[in-house]
């Protein structure tokens, strides 16, 4: 091989420092409280989400009416990647309606807003465990707002750290 | 206190219930820029939808890569690797180990990447690729006797290749004069040479100009392929025409291009520097504000290099400087990485004599 068919094949491969980072994945949750239940505001990226194969698409350009039309097969994610417990004991998320979904936007990102009500069967010892985008988000990880009456706290989520609060051995 | 006002900041940013809305049914979202070869990737893409084999994975995830090195195209990593995730095929497959190697090399994982090569030589002991990726990751983590042996390889297969290479490597052991000329010597007789292997050539003699304190005839070797150029060379001429006093042309070349306001934070970063050399209104030093309190925030590690000029330029603070030099030092040990160590530690012994 010389160097035509070389250059052909690896001008991006090879040869070239490449000191800078790429993007990474943020998501944001806000934890409140209402009526003494948990309420979650989940702000995750549009491109999260077509990464994840949540929004049915793969092209550049997705319309509103795609996301909302997402909601079933992102209320299944949201059930099995985000867990909130109540004296160990799981609660039930239910995502909002469509009507109360919105979007804005973060680090010249579009993110969507999502409601998520949680039911728990005490209003003690709330507990978050996160598990989404991990496998899909570049680096993905959470800023959590914690807004509680019983605590108030912000903390970073990622991989190797997918609970909050943390419980010491 | 930078830091928690800098917190303050983004979370301002996030929590601004202005910035939040309700679209209508028909309006339409960006999810990914668009190349200059979008035709090329959506034909791809096309094919791989029709028939999701692994070549077709294979060569679509080539072709992110090689776009996600220009300025603003970064996500298109992510997407190259999501589709090696995809890719099922044995691990010993060359293709598909090179990608995956560079992939690993870009985000500083040098051992997994070396590991993988070593797969490939396993099997063809002077593949091309393979051993100027390693002699370049060896350069990367500066163990220049092992990049001069990835070279090596090249000798028997491409004399001219294995000279680039080894008049690079000769400039990292030190001897910046004797590489730069015969490397000089050595284009001049190739003026044929196809784009890829121009900016390849043109980027290592850049690079032994200015360690021979030739600011501006390095930037003379860069401007006539800037507009090809991946986001490393930029990197690159940017810091070289923010020293020569070009902030003008800096802000004029990186405004012109079409996803500003989505440059990699490097580039970003040397805007932000322009624009407030310039004395102009903070847009884009608001924007590398917030980029770099989230990258704070976030804890994270790596590529910490732009932490670094972050706090020796635009949030002077010695002592964060130092401390990210320090931890960008740990995984990245080329001459710009070592400069960042000497002028943090620099600037950290005028805050003690003041």
């Amino acid at each position: 091989m010389h160097l035509k068919q070389l250059s052909a094949l690896c001008f991006g491969l090879l040869m070239l420092p490449s000191a800078y980072a790429h993007k990474f994945s943020t998501a944001y949750l806000d934890v409140s409280e209402q009526a003494e239940q948990p309420v979650l505001l989940w702000k995750v990226a549009l491109h999260d989400l077509a990464s994840a194969d949540l929004l049915g698409t793969t092209k550049a350009q997705i319309s509103w009416q795609q996301v909302t039309a997402a909601h079933e097969q992102l209320a299944q994610y949201v059930d099995s990647h985000i867990k909130v417990k109540s004296q160990g004991a799981a609660c039930t998320l239910q995502l909002a309606a469509q009507a109360n979904w919105q979007t804005q936007r973060i680090q010249q990102q579009t993110y969507v807003l999502l409601p998520i009500k949680a039911t728990c069967h005490s209003k003690a010892a709330w507990s978050l465990s996160y598990n989404a985008l991990f496998e899909t988000g570049h680096s993905h990880k959470l800023l959590l707002s914690w807004n509680t009456q019983a605590l108030k706290a912000n903390a970073v989520l990622a991989e190797n750290n997918t609970v909050f609060p943390q419980v010491k051995d | 206190m930078l830091f928690i006002s800098l917190l303050m900041l983004l979370l301002s940013d996030t929590t601004a219930v202005a910035t939040q809305s309700t679209p209508s049914a028909d309006s339409y979202f960006s999810l990914q820029p668009d190349l200059p070869a979008n035709a090329e990737v959506d034909a791809l893409a096309e094919a791989l939808r029709q028939a999701p084999t692994n070549a077709n994975r294979l060569k679509l995830a080539s072709l992110y890569i090689k776009g996600s090195k220009m300025p603003g195209f970064g996500d298109w990593f992510h997407y190259a690797e999501s589709l090696l995730e995809q890719y099922k095929a044995a691990a010993t497959d060359i293709d598909y180990v090179l990608l995956l190697s560079d992939i690993k090399q870009q985000q500083h994982h040098f051992t997994e990447a070396l590991s993988l090569l070593d797969k490939i030589f396993q099997q063809q002991p002077q593949h091309l690729q393979a051993s100027l990726m390693a002699a370049r990751i060896y350069l990367a983590i500066a163990e220049t006797d092992l990049a001069q042996k990835a070279c090596n390889r090249l000798m028997a297969v491409d004399i001219f290749l294995f000279s680039v290479c080894s008049y690079e490597v000769v400039g990292r052991k030190g001897q910046w004069q004797t590489a730069y000329n015969a490397l000089n010597t050595l284009y001049s007789r190739h003026s044929t040479l196809d784009d890829a292997l121009t900016i390849w050539v043109r980027g290592i003699l850049a690079e032994q100009a200015e360690q021979l304190r030739q600011d501006n005839v390095a930037l003379t070797w860069l401007t006539p392929i800037l507009e090809q150029a991946p986001t490393s060379l930029w990197l690159k001429w940017a810091d070289l025409s923010l020293r020569t006093g070009n902030a003008a042309l800096l802000y004029e070349k990186m405004t012109s291009f079409a996803f500003v306001e989505t440059l990699e934070d490097g580039l970003m970063l040397r805007l932000a520097i322009a624009e407030q050399n310039l004395q102009l209104p903070a847009h884009f030093q608001t924007i590398i504000h917030e980029r770099m309190a989230l990258r704070l925030i976030r804890q994270d590690q790596d590529h910490a290099a732009d932490l670094v000029h972050y706090f020796l330029t635009l949030a002077p603070d010695p002592k964060l400087a130092w401390h990210w030099a320090n931890v960008n030092y740990e995984s990245a040990k080329e001459p710009d990485d070592k400069k960042l160590l000497e002028l943090s530690q620099q600037a950290l012994l005028a805050m003690t004599k003041e």
